[in-house]
């Protein structure tokens, strides 16, 4: 055990290293320097935080467009997880704006708060991620078909429980977003048998996607991890 | 005939239910055996008999009080307490039955009936005692200078558990300390480190507002499936906030409209903050109790997933 820790920290330090080289390239660190420019316009524009669910110690690439052959702008690093914590913490971003299942974010920062220590260096300007590697924290009660208050509910965690538990966060990843709205895929086999049973998932959220996997529209997201939001019950800021 | 009491650890409670029994029957006796026993105590303790005896009597004991002019001062002055924000001391130097009998009386005075009857039965309910604090304290990290003390009435019990807590949102999530230019939104909020916008604009000027929990009661239930790998809690029913309007970092008439009972839901948790080395409580309004004493605080309520909270504004 205390092996795998050794290993896993070396193989952390050595990505971090690399960070800090693509880093210097980028700009990295100064959320005052200019955005990335980036060839591809997102399909959707949207504005929330979200988290980096990245667990390969080599972090996480972020492109000049929305596939994975475009040019790498910099890296994100990994969720952090010390031994003596028994959660991880993710990397925070901005999301912008939405094509094709990525996601363009910009702003990305450590949470020096959960990590306690001196944030890692990472590329901040704007560029493009897999929504496979980004996660939300719903504080809705409720998922649904479209992104509309009004439009029918799709997906429930249990009795009026929110969607911003460890579990639903954890098993939940980006599929497209519009506005102040997320598209969230989730698999089955994410969720341990104990809490799949408490899922309520109509059969209009598996509608079109391979078996085991539902998605359903969500707003009320809260872009910090170490406690809730407030105020998002009452939608858009006054004018 | 006066109860003797221990100087060290007096008996507050038995004093106060010796009153309370009385006062119907022989409210001048009762008077005088009440002024001869709190002679002695210190105002904190006098205050707490004052509060404990109060939530006993009934209507015919406050007649009968009320039939003399140093009875009727005395229900007054106990009446008029209820309005005030009590002082709070500071708990962890007060023995457990201190301790028990000053938190007993804040909830029986200002608790809505079911946490009263919660308390009565020997349910395990908290209290929230906040002491107020500006959100510009400690550069917007917030302070843990209030408490949150689990109390536990059961089987005789008569324990409570203080722990250290901020009730109170740090200026690190407002949005006037947000960058602008080279500067802050809001000039006063130049120190402060800021991490995140958060809150509701209740007063249309484009910047959100930071809120706290306003005092009162809530029920409150275990979060299920956690929070950051931890128990948490959450309220069950709509709550209320308040809003600093102002900016000024306080919570109070300055910001004529502050309370927001609508924007909130039931967001604003009990859970694990930074530790007290840390200097950071992780508070945009939730109650937060230091990572480094929360498993106490977890041990401390058992298997309970539903509970009272009584919070209140103190000094």
């Amino acid at each position: 055990m205390a092996t795998d820790h050794r290993l896993r920290n070396a193989a952390l330090l050595l990505a971090t290293a690399g960070f800090a080289t693509l880093a210097s390239c980028a700009g990295t660190g100064d959320p005052a320097l200019p955005a990335t420019t980036t060839a591809e316009p997102p399909a959707s524009t949207c504005s929330f935080g979200a988290f980096v669910a990245e667990t390969d110690p080599a972090g996480l690439n972020v492109r000049s467009a929305p596939n994975a052959t475009a040019k790498v702008l910099g890296k994100l690093p990994p969720t952090f997880v010390e031994p003596s914590m028994n959660y991880g913490v993710r990397v925070e971003v901005d999301v912008v704006g939405a094509r094709s299942g990525w996601f363009l974010i910009r702003n990305a920062r450590d949470n020096e708060a959960l990590t306690d220590r001196p944030a890692r260096p990472m590329f901040s300007g704007e560029g493009w991620v897999s929504g496979s590697k980004l996660t939300v924290k719903s504080q809705a009660d409720v998922g649904r078909a479209r992104p509309s208050p009004k439009a029918p509910v799709v997906l429930r965690i249990g009795d009026n429980e929110t969607f911003d538990n460890d579990v639903v966060i954890e098993a939940g990843r980006l599929a497209d977003c519009n506005g102040r709205w997320a598209q969230v895929e989730f698999a089955d086999q994410r969720f341990a048998a104990k809490d799949r049973s408490s899922l309520k998932i109509d059969a209009a959220a598996r509608a079109g996607l391979p078996p085991g996997r539902f998605r359903a529209w969500v707003d009320r997201l809260c872009g910090i991890q170490e406690t809730s939001c407030d105020g998002l019950a009452g939608g858009d800021p006054a004018p | 005939m006066t109860t003797s009491l221990n100087p060290f650890d007096p008996d507050i409670e038995s004093v106060a239910r010796a009153f309370a029994e009385r006062a119907a029957a022989a409210p001048d006796e009762a008077l005088s055996r009440w002024r001869a026993d709190t002679v002695s105590l210190s105002p904190v303790q006098r205050a707490t008999g004052a509060r404990l005896a109060a939530s006993q009597l009934n209507w015919q004991a406050k007649a009968a009080l009320g039939g003399s002019s140093s009875g009727s001062a005395l229900l007054a002055d106990w009446e008029s307490d209820r309005l005030r924000a009590p002082y709070v001391p500071q708990l962890p130097l007060l023995t457990t039955r201190q301790t028990y009998a000053y938190c007993a009386g804040i909830v029986l005075q200002r608790g809505t009936p079911g946490a009263i009857n919660a308390l009565k039965q020997g349910r395990m309910i908290l209290l929230g005692l906040r002491r107020e604090t500006s959100t510009l304290a400690n550069r917007g990290r917030g302070v843990y200078d209030d408490h949150i003390v689990v109390l536990n009435g059961g089987d005789g019990l008569r324990t409570a558990r203080v722990f250290p807590a901020c009730t109170e949102p740090g200026a690190q999530y407002s949005q006037r300390a947000a960058p602008k230019g080279t500067g802050r939104v809001d000039a006063r909020y130049n120190d402060v480190i800021y991490k995140h916008a958060e809150g509701f604009d209740m007063n249309g000027d484009g910047i959100k507002e930071v809120g706290r929990l306003r005092a009162g009661t809530y029920f409150f239930g275990e979060k299920p499936k956690g929070h950051l790998k931890a128990r948490a809690f959450q309220a069950t029913r709509t709550q209320t906030a308040e809003r600093d309007t102002d900016g000024d970092g306080r919570f109070n008439a300055l910001d004529p409209i502050r309370i927001d009972p609508t924007t909130v839901g039931t967001t604003m948790y009990i859970h694990r903050g930074g530790t007290q080395a840390s200097g950071n409580t992780w508070s945009a309004g939730c109650q937060t109790i230091p990572n480094d004493v929360y498993p106490r605080f977890l041990a401390s309520m058992g298997q309970m997933s539903s509970f009272h909270y009584v919070l209140v504004d103190g000094y």
